[in-house]
């Protein structure tokens, strides 16, 4: 009993929390909108009434702040939870949603279409970067779980995260090669710009499809909690439990990476959230999963929201790549936990 | 313990297990009748452990079957098995802050529904029984990584019962124990009354909590039956390389081994 | 704790979270009007075509931004000083015959704005000179951006696919100044920039500075150096004064060199690009102090000529660059 109120609350009060940050965000910006002109977009948008918002408001406030906090939260919550359920499947503490080369497939992709300059498929500019990266992504994907397969199809964690770092090498190296090799100072710039990412060019359109990508993912992982749950004491213990293990890390591991490949298609590879934010969460609500998750989605929703309001409002005339500052966070964090950890041992 | 279904019996035929190209089963077969006490014991590297995954069901076996009661455990799926058996293995650690109650829970996962969360009324029953079997209810609500060894073994205990499992495997329960958990641990055991099949290190031990014993040397199987049966002195030598007597223990109706000393001419 | 119901729980807060987010997306609910519509004016409407982006303006820009120096520059070599409404991502200085009116433009960022700010300043035409000023993190793309209200023009040159930039020459440039100065109604002012230029064009390669000289056009770099090719602005200008590119044959504006190539080449004058990221002083420290290279007749002999970068790219400015060339090498010439 005491057990479900308590859950109940911490998600109540992170959802606060949420919200809070996200009116918020809605009222900073690079050009200065008062709170109450703020709610009268908002206001007028719902129907209630024309409250004389201009033009310009109603761009700022509706047609960009709005739609770019939506997404940065719907990819704050899709990498917080992909990254919890990468480090409970591989019972790794590093893992992060781009384990699986996503980040570094996807930036082959997005980098051969900024350097080389082309026309993909009849698409240009910005959709054929975001094209080419899922497509970057899904490859590979292909790659890592053709190399982690081991014997009998299973997936065994450490061949996994091995293949994951042979891949990104590659495609760390291909990226390079090709920035330095034909890329001029513009292309080298974009390839920085996109690897840092940012939610900077998320409009409606777009937000909508990272905030229903974010919750199929909260909602399908809380669905299996139970057998992420039963990992806690590695996988033959897993087995004993009732659990088939090949078929189940199959699923998350696949359906994670499609989850990250279509974030990072649309604002690039934004580190340290995935990274972070499930061990920022287990300090408070502990190993299981069914309050792990979605606690994880709203704070890392959260955390995403504020680190894009810091990012486009701490310099003025400048938006600081938000990558830096779930950086500038994250790192420090992480060496936190670990002296936590060596003070605890 | 509360009501359950009757306990069932084990029974595998001619089991053989390789891996790249080496056998480390060969067509062992044993049976174990509902609610007895069978210990697997063998010297190190003789496959008991690889034995128990088998008869688990966490490893496939190359030839051979295993069923329990009617039912051949290789053709049910990964939930009926963990209804069926349960396995404690050897020092099971996690590095989650889990607590006791969490751990235990862990044992409800093969019952009701594939996509529950949590966990209901009946299911908190059967964990409160399994901890009270277990004697862990005192330590419910602290966390794994404050537990010593004996309780931690108890918790993985109370996780086995929780599963409500027709037989219970336990894979070297006792090493790293104190004595006194030791004894404590196997006497809690044997009190369940379950169909139960335990690898052992420490022929004492063996002696004292099964009722049949069954040796693997060299992935073969050796010797089964009831305890006194087996525990001999050409048995120990053959497979210990170790000289020692068997004789009835001065107290408790089970034999009693002596040491004598290592057989050096042996190879 | 109902684990059953749970599931129904979890369906009905998805359910209501999505229903959320249609009605907050679908609202149904459109932009406010914008403010009164201007009077067209005779000429209008205007169409350019760049980079296969058809672009129509139907009134005279009275508030253009420009995103990139190169069309800041191109801006104010037509005296559009008072219609632009904000400048930005300046790289370098603005030469000085520029400086007083550009003065007067609002800066609205460093590099590029982000698309609140360019918003707020009200802006009716975008010019750029790169791509990546149409980038969705930047500004926004052009299509977005006339569905907006606002054209846009991005510099041919700057296309974001290859085969659409146009070969590096002076017809180029002065076609993308004919085609501003189309979108201002300033078609007289292009012509008579184009006519100066061609004048000075005629009378530098009359004069023929660089006659019998081998340049190399040293860019950046130290261990790779970059170095002018065959096709950019230095061979343009290389041209012009009648010099000869000891590396013509790489492809491409600029390309990598190779300073063993370089030292068998052993050219006569050494054209140095100054830039705030690579100066020319540093370039000529590295020179001289290296064992190899300061034993390169140019270098021994000090015979270098030194442009700032933006005259050294395609440009309303490529030609100052060409004039300056033109002059050190006359003085070089005339010293030995």
């Amino acid at each position: 009993m005491r057990a479900a109120l308590d859950r109940y609350v911490v998600v109540a009060v992170a959802l606060l929390i949420l919200a809070a940050v996200m009116a918020t965000a809605l009222g900073i910006g690079a050009v200065h909108v008062p709170v109450d002109r703020v709610l009268a977009v908002v206001a007028r948008r719902c129907g209630l009434g024309d409250h004389g918002v201009s033009l310009l408001e109603d761009q700022i406030v509706w047609q960009l702040r709005m739609p770019r906090v939506l997404g940065a939260a719907g990819v704050g919550a899709g990498l917080a939870v992909c990254g919890a359920v990468l480090q409970s499947l591989t019972r790794n503490d590093l893992a992060d949603p781009y384990l699986l080369g996503i980040s570094s497939g996807a930036s082959v992709g997005a980098v051969t279409v900024l350097v080389f300059g082309v026309s993909f498929v009849g698409l240009a500019g910005a959709t054929a970067v975001a094209v080419a990266a899922f497509v970057g992504a899904l490859g590979a994907l292909f790659v890592v779980l053709v190399l982690a397969s081991g014997r009998g199809g299973t997936l065994p964690p450490a061949r996994t995260v091995l293949a994951g770092v042979a891949v990104g090498q590659a495609c760390a190296a291909y990226t390079s090669f090709v920035v330095i090799a034909r890329g001029d100072q513009s292309a080298a710039r974009r390839v920085l710009d996109w690897t840092l990412g940012s939610v900077a060019g998320v409009r409606w359109g777009s937000s909508v499809v990272l905030a229903v990508v974010a919750l199929v993912a909260v909602v399908g992982t809380t669905a299996v909690a139970g057998r992420l749950d039963a990992f806690a004491f590695g996988e033959d213990s897993a087995r004993s439990l009732g659990i088939d293990v090949t078929r189940t890390r199959w699923m998350l591991m696949v359906g994670t990476a499609l989850v990250t490949a279509v974030l990072v298609s649309y604002v690039g590879a934004i580190g340290f959230v995935g990274l972070v934010v499930p061990h920022m969460v287990r300090i408070v609500t502990g190993p299981r999963h069914r309050v792990l998750v979605p606690v994880c989605a709203l704070v890392g929703a959260t955390f995403l929201v504020a680190a894009d309001t810091v990012a486009r409002s701490v310099v003025a005339d400048q938006e600081i790549p938000i990558g830096v500052v779930t950086g500038v966070v994250g790192a420090p964090f992480f060496a936190w936990l670990l002296r936590r950890g060596r003070a605890e041992s | 313990m509360s009501p359950r279904q009757e306990c069932a019996g084990l029974r595998a035929d001619r089991v053989s297990w390789s891996v790249s190209g080496r056998r480390i089963l060969d067509e062992v077969s044993l049976e174990c009748g509902p609610g007895t006490v069978t210990g697997v014991i063998g010297p190190n590297g003789s496959g008991k452990t690889t034995l128990l995954r088998v008869l688990a069901g966490l490893r496939r076996p190359t030839s051979g079957s295993v069923e329990i009661g009617n039912d051949d455990l290789h053709r049910l799926n990964a939930r009926e098995r963990a209804r069926l058996v349960a396995l404690v293995e050897q020092g099971a650690t996690t590095d989650l802050e889990l607590r006791v109650r969490d751990v235990i829970g862990l044992g409800r996962t093969p019952h009701g529904s594939r996509w529950r969360t949590g966990m209901d009324a009946r299911d908190e029953v059967v964990v409160a029984t399994a901890m009270d079997a277990a004697d862990v209810a005192h330590l419910a609500d602290r966390p794994w990584q404050s537990l010593s060894g004996g309780e931690r073994q108890r918790t993985h205990l109370a996780r086995a019962l929780a599963q409500q499992p027709r037989i219970l495997l336990l894979d070297e329960p006792t090493n790293h124990l104190d004595l006194q958990h030791q004894l404590d641990f196997l006497g809690r055991v044997r009190r369940l009354a379950l169909t139960t099949v335990a690898a052992l290190h420490d022929l004492e031990l063996a002696a004292a909590f099964c009722d049949r014993l069954v040796v693997i040397q060299d992935g073969r199987l050796v010797a089964s039956g009831p305890v006194a049966e087996v525990l001999t002195t050409p048995m120990i030598a053959g497979v210990y390389g170790v000289d020692a007597a068997v004789g009835a223990h001065p107290v408790h109706p089970r034999p009693h081994v002596r040491w004598n000393g290592v057989i050096s001419a042996e190879c | 704790m109902r684990s059953r119901s749970g599931v129904l729980a979890r369906m009905r807060t998805a359910g209501a979270a999505a229903l959320a987010l249609a009605t907050l997306a679908g609202c149904g609910i459109g932009a406010p009007r914008a403010g009164g519509s201007r009077a067209a004016g005779s000429g209008y409407p205007v169409t350019v075509t760049s980079c296969g982006v058809s672009t129509t303006v139907k009134t005279r820009p009275e508030r253009a931004v420009t995103l990139n120096q190169g069309a800041t520059q191109v801006a104010l070599a037509l005296g559009l000083g008072d219609r632009l409404a904000g400048t930005a991502y300046l790289d370098g200085p603005i030469p000085a015959k520029w400086r007083t009116a550009y003065d007067k433009i609002p800066v609205l960022s460093a590099e590029y704005p982000s698309k609140e700010r360019f918003l707020a300043a009200q802006p009716d035409f975008a010019y750029a000179s790169y791509g990546s000023a149409f980038d969705d993190t930047a500004v926004g793309t052009q299509r977005e951006l006339a569905g907006e209200g606002v054209p846009s023009y991005l510099s041919p040159f700057g296309c974001d696919d290859e085969a659409q930039r146009p070969k590096a020459s002076w017809a180029a440039v002065w076609n993308e100044v004919d085609s501003v100065a189309k979108v201002f109604g300033v078609a007289n002012r292009a012509s008579a920039l184009r006519r100066q230029q061609q004048e000075s064009l005629d009378r530098l390669r009359a004069t023929g500075a660089g006659k019998g000289l081998r340049v190399l056009w040293y860019d950046s770099g130290r261990k790779t150096p970059f170095i002018g090719a065959g096709h950019g602005g230095p061979q343009l200008i290389i041209d012009a004064v009648g010099a000869t590119n000891a590396f013509a044959n790489l492809p491409g504006n600029w390309a990598d060199g190779n300073w063993e190539e370089i030292v068998a080449a052993d050219p006569d004058v050494i054209v140095l690009a100054d830039a705030s990221w690579d100066t020319a002083k540093g370039k000529i420290a590295y020179l001289e102090r290296d064992p190899v290279l300061s034993q390169l007749r140019a270098v021994r002999q000090h015979r270098f000529v030194v442009i700032p970068f933006f005259e050294s790219t395609p440009g309303v400015a490529l030609m100052d660059g060409a004039v300056s060339v033109s002059r050190q090498l006359r003085e070089l010439v005339a010293r030995r």
